[in-house]
């Protein structure tokens, strides 16, 4: 905890400190004591991890009045993502933002450092008004983190819609907290399992504090914010946002699963079938996309459907006594908290540096990138196939632990139970395949065939600091990937603080030697595709060698880049059978006459929630306050009436006191 | 250790052997005297004496991508049941690793097959992808509606049939035209895919290999095979007794295997390939039947709701 | 619906010839120009040679450029006559020369077998890709023939694939137009070594009629010696066949 403290401080030094550094050293300098900070912290969530829970009370002025800091095994395990995401976080947005020489950075800095303490402080918390002011700081100092391109209405706008976003999941959070301190009549979290004694009441101050957590983690139908405000903000940000801050949303539905408990088994399968929904229309979503960094937002929200899948699985698993949807359901949903962590970290950063090198993230007008940015080319490939969920990288794992959960699950739950669990099997896979189908799309469109615009043509890889931010989380998705058991053991310790059924360690020990054997396999795996690569380079060798030549294009010689397949035309198969359900919109120019002038074909996707949902909500909003736009007339007269009626009104009212 | 011995050796006979049958079966009923039986191991052993032309647009994706797909696809068959099915290798959730190496051989499949930049072969691989999007759903629906019957994560436990009242004939018929249906999409024939077909337009697998040559046409070529004889150990070890012997287990299932590349040959030569946007719908009957399963799962099973 | 497919095939038969190799073509058939050692040809038969095959001193018929018309063998005392011989398939240019000394077998012996390696390496698998060079699709059509149901390439392991990454030969067809000479080019340069270029058509060894035509671009030829040459106007689809096979050591 000690350590876990001096983390925060190191990084809250790092914050003031770089404002008095000269300009040219002042990024550096912060990154270096960031990091350090972040190690620190880390360093002490990891130990508490391994010895169990640790905490620390401070007495504070009015209105805190106390504040206890604890680390038990679910803080220790989301603080340890998060210094660990920021760790890369760091290190590639001191690269990233050597772009910008002539910002002087200070108030993005201080923003970046506070943006890191308070979400670490979000998931130490164990009261009220701390945790509110925790969360609070944390969404105000990443709305400043993505109002980074102020000149740029796109960016401007998302600010806003985030900022509203932001606040609605506040006032249900909080609208959340007051009933359950209605009933325990204490902030104190631990307080909250007093409302389990009336189970409806309990359910429907979850499922308002759900809603809450849901708009911050991004589940569908809750997620509008969120693929606005990533592409808005710089990618080191984008990186964190999505990689790390969301997943505060998720530690807040933990949190309060474990305190309170799972009231009704309704409110399980109300997460699970938002999660499943999450999932698979987020990845839909996702396909349609044609910017990057859009596309990898829509995946977030997949992800964290993926992630809400293992914690209804275990919800439900807590109602109806199932060890394994329990265990492997929870194991399964951290694991992935992780994961994603690290891999949408990395697939944001290899964006960012697509981004800075072709100035575009419209992937119709990328192409060819693996010849001019190699290592970025690499490290997003094996982004892709890591959150396309394949082995051998950590993608895999979180799913098999989930799938495991799911196939192990099922027969132990009774009558049409064991169907749901088997149907969200089926889910889980499809959102396997289509994140396969989509980012077969990205690599292949993007980094693959040949540039399709000059930007695209210019580009080469960043310089050392994006890349060593890249790599650091690459080498933390192969370490996940192939020796999985010590993350598993770390995940299930966590799972096992749930109630459980029998004994969780015994329960985690079985499946601790499966991964074993699974990385046995992947091993095996890599080895014999080392030996076959070996073969077949010696054969080619052997016979002749590699002749070089253009691709085959049946005999056509000027073939160019706009003939190759666009990353529309690869999805559009797809988008005919579901593009009226994501509310694709198309544009089509016919051809006519014999020799066509100009055609054009444009297809846009168009979040359903959006034009259903959000827009509607925000016209009612606008008719209501036009309602009253006669009280603002800008005439002075009517402003010193205002004042005259409401100095009269208090007159009156103090009088009425008084007698 | 010898029904393990005896998987890995079908797995480098049996894979030719199928393709050689439908080629067989086809030419038969074409009235032909068609290619030799062994022809589809005469082919790759030319192809591996063979040079390569590599395309200049393409990186490293395109070289690795066929040595990774072969041992990809090798690695998922070590997870199948084979003989008596006993896997070669097995552990809990076995399938899902099994399934996910295909999928991991997919993704190159794919982005090998954009790597060229040729629009062809990004067509075949948005088709390729599409129909993977239909089958995959229903392979684990499947799966776990036997893991909800059998209790057990593994490839064996899973596909050893047993069960009160209808369950294991139900679970046989469905599962047989399922992985069958599967077999002809992943195998890339007839109704979904003709190999025959010398059109780029009308491709969907071979168009996306359309650049890959010499040992690596070799290597893909035998790795879509054994896609194939994975889906038919899956009928196998579905529709053969529980209680088989090992040693007629090693003569029947090859049979088997044989059995379905026969039906396949019979299927591609009586029907039509489906025009492309007919073949989604063909798809979801594989769904439609994994459903049916379930239902059926439930049903037999009994117990509260 | 099955059992009317079925009916049909039924009917339909057996159709594949049953040993391509030794299978004689119709008495009809215009095949190997036999000369006599006496007779003579005059000016307007040499004229009327529509490509141009024919010289004098001595007589001889250039089946490069013969289109096995016949129409020399019909002229009055003509020391030509057309068997039907159709194994005509040669490895060398100037072996297609036949002259008043040249017997079928003479002939026949002097078409080569590929190398060693070659006849191992494709011997039992070989894939064509074939460049219809601005042909008139007579040749095509044959070609297309040798894999029907009654010549049946496949069943020697020979097929005819999309691709030039997946084949082993190339095979021409067509006098090679201006217009195609970057296909062909690009065909062969896109096919993996080791590899083989076959001719099939008097047009594609020769130009035939078109020879003189400023349409053409033969350059390709200059630097890229043919393996195998299959003359004909068009080839028969069994002539196609041996040619290969004997090239492969499987023929006659």
């Amino acid at each position: 905890m000690t350590l876990f403290l001096a983390g925060i401080a190191t990084i809250l030094t790092a914050a003031v400190a770089q404002a008095l550094f000269p300009r040219r050293t002042r990024v550096a300098f912060f990154a270096f004591v960031t990091v350090a900070g972040l190690l620190l912290a880390g360093g002490g969530a990891l130990m508490t991890l391994l010895n169990g829970t640790e905490s620390v009370l401070f007495a504070f002025p009015f209105p805190f009045e106390r504040v206890t800091l604890e680390l038990d095994a679910l803080s220790a395990f989301f603080a340890l993502v998060i210094a660990f995401g920021g760790l890369a976080g760091t290190i590639y947005g001191a690269g990233y933002l050597g772009g910008y020489p002539d910002r002087p950075l200070r108030g993005h800095l201080f923003a970046f450092a506070l943006f890191l303490i308070s979400m670490l402080l979000v998931v130490t918390s164990r009261e009220v008004l701390p945790f509110l002011f925790a969360w609070e700081l944390m969404s105000l100092f990443s709305l400043v983190l993505v109002f980074f391109d102020r000149g740029n209405d796109e960016v401007r706008d998302a600010t806003v819609n985030y900022f509203v976003a932001m606040h609605v999941a506040f006032a249900l959070i909080l609208t959340g907290f007051l009933l359950f301190m209605a009933r325990s009549g204490s902030g104190e979290f631990s307080s909250f399992a007093a409302a389990m004694s009336d189970p409806a009441f309990a359910e429907a101050a979850l499922l308002i504090l759900f809603a809450g957590f849901a708009i911050k983690a991004g589940f569908i139908p809750f997620h509008s914010w969120l693929p606005k405000a990533h592409p808005a903000a710089p990618s080191h940000v984008s990186g964190l946002m999505s990689g790390v801050m969301i997943k505060t949303g998720i530690y807040g539905i933990l949190r309060f699963t474990l305190i309170v408990g799972v009231p009704t088994t309704r409110l399980a399968l109300i997460v699970l079938a938002v999660a499943v929904l999450s999932a698979v229309v987020g990845v839909l979503y996702a396909l349609a996309q044609h910017d990057l960094k859009r596309l990898l937002a829509y995946h977030s929200v997949e992800n964290i459907g993926i992630i809400g899948i293992g914690i209804g699985l275990a919800m439900l698993g807590l109602r109806i006594g199932n060890g394994p949807l329990i265990l492997l359901g929870m194991a399964g949903a951290l694991l992935h908290v992780l994961n994603h962590a690290l891999f949408k970290g990395l697939l944001f950063y290899g964006a960012g540096a697509v981004y800075r090198a072709a100035h575009t993230r419209d992937i119709e007008k990328l192409g060819g990138l693996i010849a001019k940015m190699p290592a970025t080319a690499a490290l997003f490939i094996l982004g892709s196939v890591a959150i396309s969920g394949l082995p051998p990288l950590n993608g895999f794992i979180s799913e098999f632990v989930l799938y495991l959960a799911m196939l192990a699950g099922a027969p132990l739950a009774a009558g049409a139970f064991g169907a749901v669990v088997v149907l969200t099997a089926g889910a889980l896979a499809l959102t396997g395949i289509l994140a396969l189908y989509c980012f077969t799309k990205a690599c292949g469109i993007v980094f693959l065939g040949t540039p399709r615009s000059d930007a695209a043509d210019k580009a080469h890889d960043p310089g050392g600091a994006m890349i060593a931010g890249m790599t650091l989380l690459a080498l933390a998705i192969v370490a996940v990937g192939i020796v999985p058991a010590p993350f598993f053991a770390a995940a299930a310790k966590v799972a096992a603080t749930y109630p459980f059924p029998g004994d969780p360690a015994a329960q985690a020990a079985p499946v601790i030697g499966t991964l074993g054997t699974v990385s046995r396999v992947l091993v095996l795996f890599l080895s014999l595709f080392a030996l076959l690569y070996y073969v077949r380079s010696r054969l080619i060798v052997r016979n002749g060698g590699t002749a070089s030549d253009a691709t085959w294009g049946c005999g056509y010689r000027h073939a160019t880049a706009r003939m190759q397949y666009t990353a529309s035309s690869y999805v559009s198969p797809l988008m005919a059978l579901a593009g009226r359900l994501l509310g694709l919109r198309t544009h089509l120019e016919r051809p006519e006459g014999l020799f066509p002038a100009r055609t054009e074909f444009r297809s846009h996707p168009h979040d359903l929630v959006d034009a259903y949902l959000i827009a509607p909500g925000a016209k009612l909003i606008r008719y209501l306050f036009s309602l009253f736009r006669w009280v603002q007339s800008g005439d002075m007269a009517q402003y010193i009436l205002y004042g005259v009626l409401f100095l009269a009104a208090a007159l009156i009212w103090i009088m009425g006191g008084t007698r | 250790m010898t029904a393990r011995a005896l998987n890995v050796l079908f797995l480098l006979i049996i894979p030719f052997l199928m393709a050689g049958v439908i080629n067989r079966v086809k030419a038969l009923a074409g009235g032909r005297k068609g290619p030799p039986l062994l022809q589809p191991f005469f082919d790759t052993l030319k192809l591996l004496r063979k040079g390569a032309v590599v395309s200049r647009v393409t990186s490293w994706v395109f070289a690795v991508a066929p040595a990774l797909v072969l041992a990809a696809t090798a690695t998922a068959l070590l997870l199948a049941p084979g003989v008596g099915r006993v896997q070669t290798i097995a552990f809990d959730g076995d399938i899902v690793l099994c399934l996910y190496l295909l999928g991991l051989a997919k993704f190159f499949q794919l982005i090998s097959a954009l790597d060229t930049g040729s629009a062809f072969e990004g067509m075949g691989a948005s088709r390729e992808a599409l129909f993977s999007v239909i089958v995959e759903p229903s392979l684990f629906l499947f799966a776990g509606t036997l893991a909800l019957v059998s209790g057990t994560t593994s490839f064996g436990g899973l596909f050893t049939l047993v069960g009160s009242g209808a369950w294991p004939a139900v679970a046989a018929t469905t599962g047989t035209l399922l992985f069958f249906m599967l077999m002809l999409t992943e195998g890339c024939r007839i109704p979904v895919d003709d190999p025959n077909t010398h059109l780029e337009l009308t491709m969907i697998h071979e168009v996306m290999i359309l650049d890959n040559s010499g040992p690596d046409l070799a290597f893909l070529q035998y790795a879509a095979a054994l896609k194939m004889y994975l889906f038919a150990l899956l009928i196998a070890a579905l529709v053969l007794p529980v209680d088989i012997a090992p040693f007629q287990a090693a003569v029947v299932l090859p049979l088997v295997a044989l059995l379905c590349a026969l039906l396949a040959g019979i299927v591609e030569s009586l029907v039509a390939r489906f025009r492309i946007s007919h073949v989604p719908q063909f798809l979801f009957l594989t769904v439609a039947l994994a459903l049916i399963a379930l239902a059926a799962a439930v049903y037999f099973r009994g117990g509260a709701v | 619906m099955v059992f009317r497919l079925l009916r049909a095939r039924w009917r339909h038969g057996w159709q594949a010839v049953p040993d391509p190799v030794t299978a004689q073509v119709d008495p009809m058939f215009r095949g190997f120009p036999e000369i006599a050692k006496e007779g003579t040809l005059s000016t307007e038969t040499i004229a009327a040679c529509p490509g141009a095959a024919l010289s004098v001193n001595p007589v001889a018929i250039d089946l490069g450029k013969c289109h096995l018309c016949g129409s020399c063998a019909r002229a009055v005392n003509s020391p030509i006559r057309l068997t039907n011989r159709h194994h005509l398939g040669q490895t060398r240019r100037d072996a297609l020369v036949v002259t008043a000394e040249t017997t079928f077998e003479e002939y026949h012996a002097r078409a080569e077998k590929g190398r060693d390696e070659i006849r191992r390496l494709f011997g039992r698998s070989l894939k064509l890709r074939s460049v219809s060079a601005a042909g008139c699709n007579a040749c095509e059509m044959e070609l297309n023939a040798t894999t029907n149901a009654n010549f049946d390439m496949l069943r020697y392991g020979i097929d005819i694939v999309a691709s030039p990454r997946h084949a082993d030969a190339v095979i021409v067809t067509g006098p090679v137009s201006a217009n195609m000479a970057d296909a062909l080019e690009d065909t062969w340069n896109a096919t993996p070594a080791p590899k083989l270029l076959i001719l099939m058509g008097a047009c594609a060894i020769s130009g035939g009629l078109f020879a003189a035509s400023p349409a053409l671009d033969r350059r390709f030829f200059n630097d890229h010696t043919p393996d195998i040459y299959i003359p004909g106007c068009p080839p028969h689809p069994l002539t196609v066949v041996n040619a290969i096979l004997h090239y492969l050591g499987r023929g006659l």
